[in-house]
Parts: C-alpha cells; sequence; structure tokens
C-alpha cells in the first residue's frame, strides 16, 4: 500500500493490527506535521479520539490519536509518547474543533498541559485539587476509604485459607487422637485376652 | 401554505386504541410469569458447598464474606465456612455461580426484597437445591 | 461579551424532564432566543475507566455495559471484541450471530426509547406511553435471553455467556411481526404528526461540510446525506453476511434525524429476520478462557468500533502483560455532539427547541463523564 511506502519515507514503521487498523508511532516533534500529513496526503480527516495511557514505570504518557479516512473504512492510530513529568502537547483543536473538549478531558483526568488551548477549565471534577485521578498513581481505595465513612457491619468475615488450615489441623488432631485411641484400645484388647485370637488363626 | 390534510388526521386514528385490551397488567392481582433464567436472589446448596472461596475471591465488588454456618452441613466442607453476600454491593453478574466449582451456589428468579433494616442486606443465600423449590 | 449584557441565565437541567439525564446546560437568553449555550456534566461521573485498571479482565466486564444505561450491549461488544482482538481468541459461529441479534435487539429497543423521548419533548405525551410499553416486550425477550432487564453483562470475551433458551427465536419472530404493525401506527400518529413536522423540520440543522472531519457519527450524520455506517464499512461480528441498506435523509434537521431512526428501525428488523433464518443449531457458545487470575492480556494496544444505535461508539483497550487491563478509553457519540455540535447548533435557537434537539442529537451524559 502507498501509505506505508510513503510513510518509509519519514522513516516510520506502519503495523497493520487487522483489516482495518493501522499504527504507527512517531517521536513528538514530528507528531504535528504527520498528522497534518495524514489530513492532507492520506485523506485520513477525521479525527475519532485521542488516548491517554499512563505508563507509570517508564514515565510515560502513551498518546494516540486515532484518526479515520473520510470513508470511514479505515483508522489509523498514530502514537506518541510525552514525559510524565513535564507532560505537555501542542492542541489539535484549530485543526479539529472536537480536540478541543478531548483536550480538555485529558488535562483534567491525566494533568497534560496543553498551550494555547483557549478553554483548560473544569470537566466533569469541580474543584479538584488531587492529583489527577486517572493518573496511575491517584489510589482510588485509598482516597475512598479517607473522604467516606463505611457502615461497620462485615467484621465477622473469616479467611478460608486460615480456616481450612484450622480445619485441617483439627482434623490431623482428630486423626491422631483417633489413631492414639485405637491403639491404646487395640493394646487394652490384647492385655485382656492375649492368646486367643493367635490360637484361633492357627 | 396548505395544510397537511393526512397530518391532520392521522394522528385522530388514535382513538381507536380506546376500544383496544390494555396492555398493563393490574399488580398485584395479576403478576408476570417469572423466568426461570432471571437473575434473582442466591440460593446455596449447602450439602455440596465446598467452602472454597471461589466466589469471594472472583467477586469484584468484595461482596462475599465467608462465614460460619449455624452447623455442619457438608463434611467434606474444606474450610468449614459458607458464603454471605453483602446485597448493598452485589451486582448480580452471576460470575460467583459461574466458577462455583461444585455449582452449588446459583440464582434463583425470585428478586422483591424489602426491608426498613439496613443490615438485612447481609443476605444469606437460602439452602434449597433447585431454583424456584420451596424453603420448608 | 457585548451581546450577552441584557441577557438572562438559565440552568436547564440536571433536574429538567427535557434533558437526556444528568447533565446541565446552561443557556444566556434574550427573550426566547438563546445567545450562548454551555454544557456541563460531572454529575454522573463513576470513574469507570479508573475502576476497569483495579479489576482483573474477568471481572471488569460487569462495568462497562453500566457506561450507557439505555444501550449497554454495544458496550459490551466493544470491551469483548478489544479483549478477544488482544489476546486473540476466536469465537465461534454461533457466537457471533448470537452477539448480532443482542446488538440488533438493543437498537430496536434503543430506537423505541429515542421515540419516547423525542416526542415527550414536544409535548405528545401519548407516544412515550406507547413506546415505552413496546421497548418493554424486548425487554422481556432480554431477560428470557440474558437474565438481565437493562444490564445484561452477556457478551464475555470469547463468546456469550447463555445459549438460546427453547422457542427463544419464535418470540422474537412473533415481537417483530408485532413492531411492523406497531410502527405503521407510529408513522400515522408520530411522524406523519403536524404538530411534530411543525416543530421539527428546519431545526437543528448540522451543516453538512462540518460532519466529516468534526467526527459527527450515527444519525447526526445521516441525516445530512452522508452514507457511512460501521456496519458496512468496517463490518463486524456477522454483519457482512447479512443484507441491510443504510437508510439517509438530506435536510440534517430534527426531523430528518428523526426519519432515518424510523428506516433503521425497519432495517433493524430486516436483520433480524435473516439472523433468525441463518442461526445455527449447533455450536459452541463459549471458549473457554484461563481463571481470572491467570488470564493475561499482553502489552499490545487496540482500538474498536462498534455501531450502536446512535453511532459510532469506540474503545481503546491497552494491556500490559499482566491480568489487568492499562487502559480503556470510551469514546462514545455523545461527548462530540454535546460539545463540539450542540453548543454551536443552540445559538440563536429557542428556548423550547433544547430538549428536543438533544435528543435527536442522541446525547447520553453518563458516556460523557464515564
Amino acid at each position: 500500500m502507498d501509505l506505508a511506502s510513503k510513510l518509509e519515507k519519514l522513516s516510520l514503521e506502519l503495523v497493520q493490527k487487522n483489516d482495518y487498523l493501522y499504527k504507527v508511532s512517531v517521536k513528538i516533534d514530528q507528531l504535528e506535521s504527520l498528522l497534518l500529513s495524514f489530513i492532507n496526503e492520506f485523506n485520513y480527516i477525521t479525527l475519532d479520539s485521542i488516548n491517554c495511557r499512563d505508563d507509570l514505570e517508564d514515565g510515560l504518557f502513551t498518546i494516540t490519536y486515532c484518526l479515520q479516512t473520510e470513508a470511514r473504512d479505515h483508522i489509523v492510530m498514530v502514537q506518541t509518547s510525552i514525559e510524565r513529568e513535564t507532560a505537555s502537547l501542542p492542541t489539535m483543536h484549530t485543526i479539529w474543533p472536537q480536540a478541543e473538549i478531548m483536550e480538555r478531558e485529558m488535562h483534567e483526568m491525566f494533568g497534560v498541559d496543553f498551550p494555547g488551548h483557549p478553554t483548560l477549565i473544569d470537566f466533569a471534577l469541580e474543584y479538584w485539587d488531587n492529583i489527577p485521578p486517572l493518573r496511575r498513581d491517584f489510589d482510588t481505595l485509598e482516597y475512598v476509604n479517607s473522604m467516606n465513612p463505611f457502615r461497620g457491619q462485615r467484621t465477622d468475615a473469616l479467611d478460608t485459607k486460615e480456616e481450612m488450615k484450622k480445619k485441617r489441623e483439627a482434623k490431623k488432631a482428630a486423626k491422631l487422637k483417633a489413631e492414639q485411641e485405637a491403639a491404646a484400645k487395640a493394646a487394652q484388647e490384647e492385655q485382656n485376652n492375649p492368646k486367643q485370637e493367635v490360637s484361633g488363626d492357627e | 401554505m396548505a395544510i397537511d390534510i393526512k397530518g391532520v388526521l392521522s394522528p385522530l386514528s388514535a382513538i381507536g386504541t380506546l376500544f383496544e385490551h390494555p396492555r398493563t397488567l393490574t399488580y398485584p392481582e395479576v403478576t408476570k410469569d417469572i423466568l426461570v433464567g432471571y437473575r434473582g436472589f442466591h440460593i446455596n446448596n449447602l450439602e455440596t458447598c465446598i467452602g472454597c472461596a471461589s466466589c469471594e475471591e472472583v467477586c469484584m465488588n468484595d461482596a462475599i464474606d465467608m462465614i460460619h454456618p449455624d452447623k455442619e452441613y457438608n463434611p467434606k466442607n474444606t474450610s468449614g465456612c459458607i458464603p454471605r453476600i453483602d446485597y448493598g454491593r452485589c451486582c448480580w453478574c452471576s460470575l460467583c455461580t459461574d466458577v462455583c466449582p461444585p455449582s452449588s451456589l446459583k440464582l434463583d428468579n425470585i428478586c422483591i426484597h424489602a426491608d426498613c433494616d439496613p443490615d438485612n442486606f447481609l443476605y444469606m443465600p437460602k439452602n434449597i437445591k433447585n431454583i424456584g423449590e420451596d424453603v420448608s | 461579551m457585548n451581546d450577552l449584557k441584557n441577557t438572562i441565565k438559565i440552568f436547564h437541567g440536571p433536574q429538567h424532564p427535557g434533558i437526556t439525564g444528568n447533565m446541565s446546560v446552561e443557556l444566556d437568553l434574550l427573550g426566547e432566543t438563546i445567545k450562548r449555550a454551555r454544557v456541563h456534566v460531572g454529575y454522573l461521573h463513576r470513574g469507570f475507566e479508573k475502576l476497569v485498571e483495579r479489576r482483573t479482565v474477568v471481572q471488569a466486564f460487569t462495568i462497562v455495559c453500566r457506561i450507557c444505561v439505555p444501550e449497554p450491549d454495544p458496550n459490551e461488544e466493544n470491551f469483548a471484541r478489544a479483549v478477544e482482538n488482544l489476546a486473540g481468541l476466536e469465537i465461534s459461529e454461533k457466537a457471533k450471530y448470537i452477539r448480532t441479534m443482542v446488538l440488533e435487539m438493543q437498537r430496536l429497543a434503543n430506537l423505541f426509547l429515542w421515540m419516547g423521548g423525542q416526542a415527550g419533548s414536544i409535548g405528545l405525551g401519548l407516544i412515550p406511553q406507547w413506546s415505552v410499553c413496546d421497548r418493554d416486550y424486548m425487554l422481556d425477550l432480554f431477560e428470557e435471553l440474558t437474565g438481565g432487564r437493562v444490564y445484561h453483562m452477556y457478551a464475555f470475551p470469547g463468546g456469550v455467556r447463555r445459549d438460546l433458551p427453547d422457542g427463544f427465536l419464535d418470540k422474537l419472530s412473533d415481537l417483530l411481526d408485532y413492531y411492523e404493525k406497531r410502527i405503521i401506527v407510529y408513522n400515522n400518529t408520530f411522524f406523519d404528526n403536524v404538530i411534530f413536522k411543525k416543530r421539527a423540520i428546519g431545526v437543528g440543522i448540522v451543516n453538512r461540510d462540518e460532519v466529516l472531519k468534526n467526527a459527527y457519527v450515527g444519525q447526526t450524520m445521516r441525516a445530512c446525506g452522508i452514507k457511512k455506517d460501521v456496519r458496512k464499512d468496517m463490518p463486524y461480528l456477522m454483519y457482512d453476511k447479512l443484507d441491510f441498506d443504510i437508510p439517509i435523509q438530506q435536510d440534517g434537521d430534527v426531523y430528518a434525524r428523526a426519519l432515518v431512526r424510523r428506516d433503521e428501525m425497519i432495517q433493524s428488523i430486516r436483520i433480524l429476520r435473516q439472523i433468525i433464518e441463518q442461526m445455527p443449531e449447533e455450536g459452541d457458545i463459549l471458549q473457554k478462557i484461563q481463571k481470572h487470575r491467570k488470564f493475561k492480556l499482553p502489552a499490545d494496544d487496540t482500538y474498536v468500533q462498534t455501531e450502536s444505535a446512535r453511532g459510532a461508539m469506540s474503545y481503546y483497550m491497552a494491556g500490559d502483560g499482566s491480568e489487568k487491563i492499562r487502559r480503556m478509553q470510551v469514546r462514545g457519540p455523545s461527548l462530540v455532539h454535546a460539545y463540539t455540535l450542540l453548543e454551536k447548533l443552540l445559538v440563536d435557537s429557542e428556548l423550547a427547541d433544547v430538549a428536543m434537539t438533544m435528543n435527536s442529537l442522541g446525547i447520553c451524559p453518563p458516556e460523557i463523564e464515564r
């Protein structure tokens, strides 16, 4: 396909994921020009979504721009990485108006900055001053436990592993006890009538 | 502008429904048939429950606690525990019944629960074998 | 800002019967005319995308259906297909047919609910009573098939969770006969109704030139005469083996969108009839996957798209080699429709048309904020 060969000239590799989905990874400084060339040369004119992924271990945010052709029959994922600490991206709202709201959401949920964006205001959360909630170092459970009181009524829950161990030990102890008892009983019986059984056998 | 005669007259055909049989049921005198597959309250056959805690493990809402029953029902129960479900958290996804190794935990088709005490949301599954069986 | 000097500010929602959910539109009014509209969400932010990251793949599938309340199945389908793409699972033909059937049933149920909202928003009180009742018959079938009326939790990575009950397809076929009769009734009372025509024609006209670039989807796009549908352009499940048309209209207003939806109902019935005919008798419905702590997704990402009853709904999903999903991002049709489109569309329209316009764009607030 000529899309692949054209991208090869820019020393980019096009990965075909399935019949309708392609993926290309790009450095952040090439991103804007590549997106523009996708619009102008390859007819991928629709921006379907901007996705952000937090790769905490590498200290990176992985941003994926999903573009669709004019015929809406192919999708290309243009993927780039930015530093997690100084998260900043060029704004695309001048090219695609819908990028404005997607970037506003990403700013709120990940704390990515968009210089030149006109409306970086609150999206769904009002007066949020904690870590942006979709970053992976934000612990939901801890936050919920610190914010909300819980009804303390489920204190009788048991740990089944320990219960299993207990029961196994109890069983073992019971078995041991039973064995001892049986042995003692046998010994007692033997004492009472020692040689009768043997003679009976013979 | 010409009058849209069809648009004026055709909605009046709704008057005809006055003479149709109503579609609503007079609940509670008439109730709908309860379907077998509906996801309602849990039932647990304690004679076969082995206390493995698979249901507790798979529950994404932490709704299930393993507790001691009032007496021993199944001597093969490895931990001696049976599940109890917090219906304030349960979402009736039926993952717990899917993973249950002896298939003792099931979902009944009864789903009406009204109580003024929130503690009663901690629900002990009824000890019956099959869906729809009456509790004696 | 000078225009807004003598305006009065009104919040349309979140407790307004004409709003499509928990969302509010802040309106600046000059008399009855809207001078500026601002959309506010956040009344139903449940953080599903974060919750999914805390659960294993098997556990997470019960959450996604809650993303859009009237239309859970495209979400389940998207989730299941994304996991299947990542993990390389193949599902059987019967499971594919059942999933296609559930999606089309959901489309019909959702369009009936939309009809209630659309008619209710212009004061035709009879139609909501009827259409919600008709939708209930479909929910009865869902109850029998999946065990739940609204949230089905049915499509599972690897297939579907339950087999078809006995006589289910006959019941569905009977219901489709009934629906075909009902659509004639709705034609007479609603679509041909002079009140609806007078209110809806020429209101909320979407500019055709910006549709494709701005990613408007669904009926908003097709009412502008653009013949595109994910089911045809990027066929998934069994859609490439089924015969159906994509209805379009040219005007791009509220009435054109209503007509497109009506024709889609007819097409849905047509698709369902073909599925009933072609449904394989035998076949696995669910491919066994590993236990939930052992089922791992590779470190890869994918993007899937499904045509919901309101337009294309997409999921981005990335795994990281563990049993949890690294990231799942939902992009429903509502986000762009509510912000990029509605805020512009409402300017210089009348206050009474706000609810009607919102409804015809298919905006579902729970899906905007997830």
